[in-house]
């Protein structure tokens, strides 16, 4: 990677530093000229061969859109640049693109993202700025993204649209990733729209016909509805059932994209009041940047505002859900294929390393009861030879850590429920005394009960506590 | 009207200006080479599948003989917490003394889908924890959890107290359902039980783009422009790339412990209200009576203070502490000033205990 970029910025950069440098030179050139750069100057707009706003709303995002294209005054030096600020922009990427890959080509197509908004932001500000009234003219640019998202959001509602637009100022975000979201979710979706006109117009996959969707898709989703016959009744019932669960997507996505187009206008009016309000406190913005920041927040506010509400709550589960239903359908259909040429399906997967799963769950347990078994055992295995080496067992076993170290020996039969032989079996263990049995535990009292096979004397008759009285 | 004071040369000049510094910085971008990440010297103590339970070697021996385990979240990396050499809250915590221990969770695969709650917390984090006390003879450690991995603690702490010394939790939602937290009010509507039988895991890049849509104009936009004037200090654009790397490495979610965590913590906020079931336990907040230190930042974007906060009411606890700092849920890891002050606090609290 460092010689392509070091051939990159040895050649490439110093060959964009020339173009550049050229490029500004030529537009400044051009506003000196055509009297754009004075204050006082003739009107003149070097924006002229910007497409008209309304042929492609959306073409980047709506910083773009330019209402001075259709007033162009002089000519434009580059001709046929359709957006000269961001084309720069472009031209530079195209060079970098190659070049950047892997986590640093991520970040590189960022910048160029985020540049591109930016530099469309500077456009529209440029071209207010040569207006022969600039206020009015950056109103009126504002006016023109505000009418082409009132425009979109109408497309949107009669089912027109099919492109998706940027919040302004933002650009590859919200509605752009989903839908990216929604393609890696679900590749197909992208096939959708053609998917779906073929639906509308009957065509069913796998062969089936239905009656065609016509105007009503009422009638069409009833037409959905309609019970399959026959050996492909349950294939049919599927289809039918994706076809229906599509439509509930695009719908869902509609309902999305107006809420967001709403976001969007309320964003510019956000941003319109805060001019207002900066105004009217006698405050100036003084360079792009300052702009742009400002146009940050109070974007950020009037969307996070929107997102709070119960409306987005239920257009983005809607989304969320209808997505989901659409992807179980298609994953049922390739089953069914799936099956018939009897390869494994990702539910049969699913089942496999789900049990797996729950018995290495229990293996785990079995383990940790297994261990603690033998510690337990190992335990009452040590109380044994305590006599002979009583001090370290007794730091070694925790149920008898209690117990006090002694040899002095007593007569334990003293205690009702011992007699000779227990007394013996005790001795072996290393309790010779009372004060031995007094310092007992329950947990240590019930595992010596098991050791010494005394069939839940030692608690029944309450040894500990006849030791204790004996010790006064 | 329009309080906008710029001529058209000077709107050239300074969008020239901006392209070439652009072009020149994403020159320099190129020349970043690998991006490091992690750099306090570890060693492997454990592994167990896709887990790595790691140890921080510290150049002198830790005064604090009680060791401390993080418990860094599921939907990122944990590197976050040792970023580079002056902004490591490791490196802070190992100065202040402390013996670190992290788990590392890895990336989850299709496979691992059927990962529970129960098997991160009582499985997974249970036997790291058995690892390190037998390592050190103990019976109880010191447990710092971070954003999810802090309510994965908080859980531990209460189905596990005779395991817990004292727990610090950071940037800790305990309260799913506070007036501002955007996450809890996108998720309500969602099917969680279709998503996670339809998906299976739930992609990083999903719970990712769903984060950085919590501001798009600030995430997506803005903090690229702001970065366009350090693009000429290599070593600003590394530690920026740094973040970025980090930003982007989001591991995918066990589907299984998604669906639990989403529905039980976000949904029904069940943690508040005494009633996650994870294997056999029931988590109750209130048996978390060891000393607990809660720290979090107050412009967190993700998790909103009052979510931390609310920890205050359900714990058991009497030894009870909150540490806020000015900031936001990452920057409470990298900005120099969380830096200078946060883990030294962290380890003094420690140390008392």
């Amino acid at each position: 990677m460092s010689t392509n970029s070091n051939n990159w910025n040895e050649t490439l950069m110093n060959d964009w530093v020339a173009t550049q440098r050229k490029y500004w030179d030529t537009w400044s050139d051009f506003a000196r000229k055509s009297g754009v750069g004075g204050a006082q100057g003739p009107a003149a707009n070097p924006f002229g061969a910007f497409g008209s706003f309304t042929a492609n709303p959306f073409a980047q995002n709506p910083f773009m859109q330019n209402p001075f294209a259709q007033n162009p005054m002089g000519g434009n030096p580059f001709g046929g640049a359709a957006n000269p600020f961001t084309g720069m922009v472009e031209q530079w990427w195209s060079s970098v693109k190659p070049q950047a890959q892997g986590d640093i080509g991520g970040v590189a197509q960022r910048f160029y993202d985020m540049g591109k908004s930016f530099m469309s932001m500077a456009e529209g500000m440029f071209g207010a700025s040569g207006q022969e009234q600039p206020d009015a003219a950056m109103q009126m640019w504002m006016s023109s993204m505000q009418a082409a998202l009132q425009q979109w959001i109408a497309q949107v509602q009669n089912n027109m649209d099919l492109a998706t637009p940027d919040l302004p100022g933002v650009s590859g975000t919200t509605l752009n990733t989903w839908a990216q979201l929604a393609d890696t979710l679900a590749p197909w979706l992208n096939m959708s729209q053609d998917y779906l006109k073929d639906i509308a117009a009957g065509h069913l996959p796998g062969g089936i016909e239905m009656p065609g969707l016509g105007a009503a898709q009422e009638q069409f989703c009833r037409a959905l509805s309609v019970p399959g016959l026959g050996y492909t009744r349950e294939q049919q019932e599927h289809i039918q059932q994706l076809a229906r669960h599509l439509l509930t997507y695009h719908e869902a996505f509609r309902a999305y994209k107006v809420a967001f187009g709403k976001t969007a206008l309320a964003s510019l009016e956000s941003v319109q009041k805060r001019l207002q309000d900066m105004h009217a406190a006698g405050q100036k913005i003084e360079s792009l940047r300052a702009l742009y920041d400002m146009w940050v927040d109070a974007s950020e506010e009037a969307y996070g505002e929107f997102v709070m509400s119960d409306e987005y709550q239920v257009v983005y589960g809607d989304l969320v859900n209808s997505l989901m239903r659409v992807r179980k359908d298609m994953n049922e259909l390739a089953e069914q294929h799936y099956q018939l040429m009897n390869i494994p399906t990702r539910s049969e997967i699913d089942t496999v390393q789900r049990r797996q799963q729950e018995q290495r769950r229990e293996n785990r347990h079995l383990r940790r009861e297994i261990a603690e078994m033998r510690a337990q055992i190992e335990q009452l295995a040590k109380a044994r030879p305590e006599a002979a080496r009583p001090r370290q067992q007794q730091a070694k076993a925790p149920a008898q850590d209690r117990l006090p170290i002694d040899d002095v020996a007593e007569d334990l039969t003293a205690i009702k429920g011992i007699g000779p032989k227990m007394a013996e079996k005790l001795y072996d263990q290393g309790i010779k005394n009372y004060a031995q049995l007094a310092a007992m535990n329950t947990k240590f009292a019930e595992q010596l009960d098991e050791a010494l096979k005394a069939q839940g004397r030692i608690l029944r008759d309450d040894w500990i506590g006849q030791a204790k009285k004996l010790l006064g | 009207m329009i309080p906008f004071q710029m001529r058209p040369d000077e709107i050239l000049s300074e969008a020239r200006g901006f392209n070439e510094k652009l072009a020149k910085g994403v020159g320099n971008l190129m020349e970043v080479g690998d991006i490091p990440t992690g750099i306090t010297p570890k060693e492997v103590v454990y592994k167990e599948d896709k887990l790595v339970l790691y140890r921080y070697k510290s150049e002198q021996p830790a005064s604090n003989k009680t060791p401390l385990l993080i418990v860094y979240a599921l939907v990122n990396r944990p590197y976050m917490a040792d970023l580079q050499e002056n902004r490591s809250t490791i490196r802070g915590l190992l100065d202040a003394g402390q013996d670190v221990y992290l788990i590392d969770w890895g990336y989850p695969d299709a496979a691992d889908r059927y990962l529970t709650m129960d098997d991160y917390i009582n499985g997974y984090l249970d036997r790291c924890i058995d690892v390190i006390c037998a390592r050190h003879g103990i019976d109880k450690l010191n447990l710092l959890g971070i954003c999810q991995g802090g309510a994965f603690s908080l859980c531990y702490a209460s189905m596990h107290p005779e395991k817990v010394r004292n727990l610090v939790t950071m940037v800790t939602p305990v309260d799913f359902k506070t007036p501002d937290n955007m996450l809890s009010h996108w998720v309500q509507n969602v099917d969680i039980d279709l998503l996670v039988d339809t998906q299976g895991n739930i992609p990083g890049e999903m719970l990712n783009w769903t984060f950085l849509n919590l501001k798009p104009y600030q995430l997506m936009a803005q903090k690229y422009l702001g970065v366009v004037d350090l693009m000429d200090d290599p070593k600003a654009l590394k530690n920026f790339m740094r973040m970025e790397k980090w930003i982007f490495d989001s591991p995918d979610q066990a589907g299984e412990t998604f669906r639990q965590f989403i529905k039980d913590f976000f949904q029904q906020n069940k943690l508040m209200k005494g009633e996650v079931q994870i294997g056999e336990y029931t988590v109750d907040l209130r048996k978390v009576k060891m000393p607990v230190l809660n720290v979090f930042a107050e412009q967190d974007h993700l998790v909103p203070p009052d979510a931390s906060r609310a920890l205050k009411k359900v714990v058991g606890s009497k030894d009870y502490t909150e540490l806020s700092f000015p900031g936001g849920h990452i920057g409470i890891y990298v900005s120099g000033k969380a830096q200078k002050t946060i883990p030294p606090a962290i380890g003094e609290w420690l140390n008392k205990r």
